[in-house]
């Protein structure tokens, strides 16, 4: 096929795996077409769902968990859930580009206790693996949010809707900002948390990624001293920098947070229930669910993952967010245990 | 996309970690995607206000101190965007300094 004005040259096609999936390529790399039935990291067949790509359909055991290798597991040893390869509703044939609840994102979850659930690609798929981006699909999505938010709140300003922008990172920064406005509204109107879940996830996941980075720059300049190691000092100051643009995130959209509202960014959360009062600290938590940005990779038999569960706030699930440039399966949802 | 808002910190800790964050954000402080329209400008005034804040709990001396140490880096990171890797080593020392200072409560 003729390229067209340069659509397919290595810059765009970087570009256009950005929109898709929210990770950076280096440009010049090849983009080679998605099979999810072969693991890329080394050809070989898998069975269903295997690869990275996909490795949000695995169910993995806790021991089968702390057993994989450091990129996380892949889905092979683990139970597999039942969707399509390409991420989407649990048991749904198609894909879904804009959950609203967790287990969208986590298929599976809610269903076996304990488990650890790897994160579908879906989240930041924002354009679907087959579309290359056109202004007339973000205008429609962009309608779509708009009808759901009034629906919400018939006072959400009608001027918004006229602002639709020219460049496309100003699109996605459109798209994303009205997701966020149709969370804010559905948990500031009807008290509902999904929603909400889903974009701080979609926002943490971003925001970690990025302070990844400019953490390794700013490690290559010599500029992070303060903690024993170079890896501890990265950890710390790329939780410290998404700690502080969550809070101004929820600031910018008027979700309040505070010990005792069911959001929270970092805090102490107690367990009363044993005769010796102890805490745990995670990075945030809304609803039901508690979200922890790490370097490391943390199971459900840990120290700190056990705590968040036992602490007085009871949560359902604890997501760990990992930077995507550690490798696939970095980010996964952990299940309450039975007991 | 809503307007960009900056946040006051509110507390010791949070100051610590806006800090912390702006060690990584130095020396532009800009963000292209969920923050677009954040500054340099933005991220000071966030910091005074937030030195502010938490005045009772530092003392006027250590208040002072820190104030003045803010004011340094800016000027070394509004240097450095010229290009200066030597400024902005510097400034991101100093911003390690202030948060050294606020740990020792």
């Amino acid at each position: 096929m003729q390229d067209r004005e340069g659509f397919n040259t290595p810059a765009r096609c970087a570009f256009r795996l950005y929109l898709r999936t929210g990770r950076r390529a280096v440009v010049g790399s090849t983009e080679v077409k998605f099979n999810p039935y072969h693991d890329p990291r080394n050809g070989q067949f898998t069975f269903a769902p295997g690869g990275p790509r996909i490795s949000g359909s695995a169910l993995v055991s806790p021991r089968n968990f702390a057993m994989a290798p450091p990129g996380g597991p892949t889905g092979r040893g683990g139970r597999v859930g039942r969707r399509s390869p390409r991420g989407g509703d649990a048991g749904g044939a198609r894909p879904n580009y804009d959950p609203t609840f967790l287990r969208q994102v986590f298929p599976g979850l809610g269903t076996v206790p304990e488990r650890v659930i790897m994160a579908a690609d879906a989240i930041f798929d924002i354009f679907g693996p087959a579309n290359a981006l056109t202004a007339e699909w973000t205008q429609r999505q962009a309608s779509d949010l708009l009808k759901q938010i009034w629906e919400v709140d018939p006072h959400y300003p009608r001027s918004r809707a006229g602002q639709f922008p020219d460049t496309v990172q100003g699109q996605i920064n459109y798209l994303n900002g009205l997701r966020m406005d149709r969370a804010a509204a559905l948990y500031r109107i009807r008290g509902e948390t999904g929603p909400l879940q889903v974009e701080t996830l979609r926002f943490l996941q971003e925001r970690v990624d990025r302070a990844y980075d400019a953490g390794l720059e700013a490690l290559k300049a010599g500029g992070l001293r303060l903690t024993p190691s170079a890896r501890v000092a990265l950890g710390n100051f790329v939780d410290w920098r998404v700690r502080n643009d969550l809070r101004r995130f929820y600031n910018i959209y008027g979700v309040s947070t505070g010990t005792d509202l069911p959001v929270r960014v970092v805090g102490r959360e107690y367990r009363t229930s044993e005769t010796e009062r102890t805490y745990t600290v995670p990075d945030a938590r809304v609803g039901k669910v508690a979200f922890d940005m790490t370097l490391f990779r943390k199971t459900p038999g840990g120290k700190q993952v056990r705590g968040f569960f036992a602490s007085d706030f009871g949560p359902e699930t604890v997501i760990i967010i990992r930077p995507s440039q550690l490798g696939p399966g970095g980010t996964y949802a952990i299940q309450r245990p039975r007991s | 996309m809503r307007p960009y808002k900056p946040y006051i910190p509110q507390t010791v800790g949070e100051t610590i970690e806006m800090l912390g964050s702006m060690v990584l954000d130095a020396p532009k402080f800009e963000d292209d995607s969920y923050f677009a329209g954040k500054s340099i400008d933005t991220e000071y005034f966030a910091l005074d206000e937030g030195l502010k804040v938490i005045k009772g709990k530092l003392g006027a001396d250590r208040y002072t101190r820190l104030v003045k140490m803010a004011l340094r880096t800016k000027e070394k990171f509004l240097r450095a965007s010229d290009g200066n890797a030597e400024d902005v080593l510097d400034g991101r020392n100093l911003l390690i300094e202030m948060i050294e200072m606020l740990r020792r409560r």
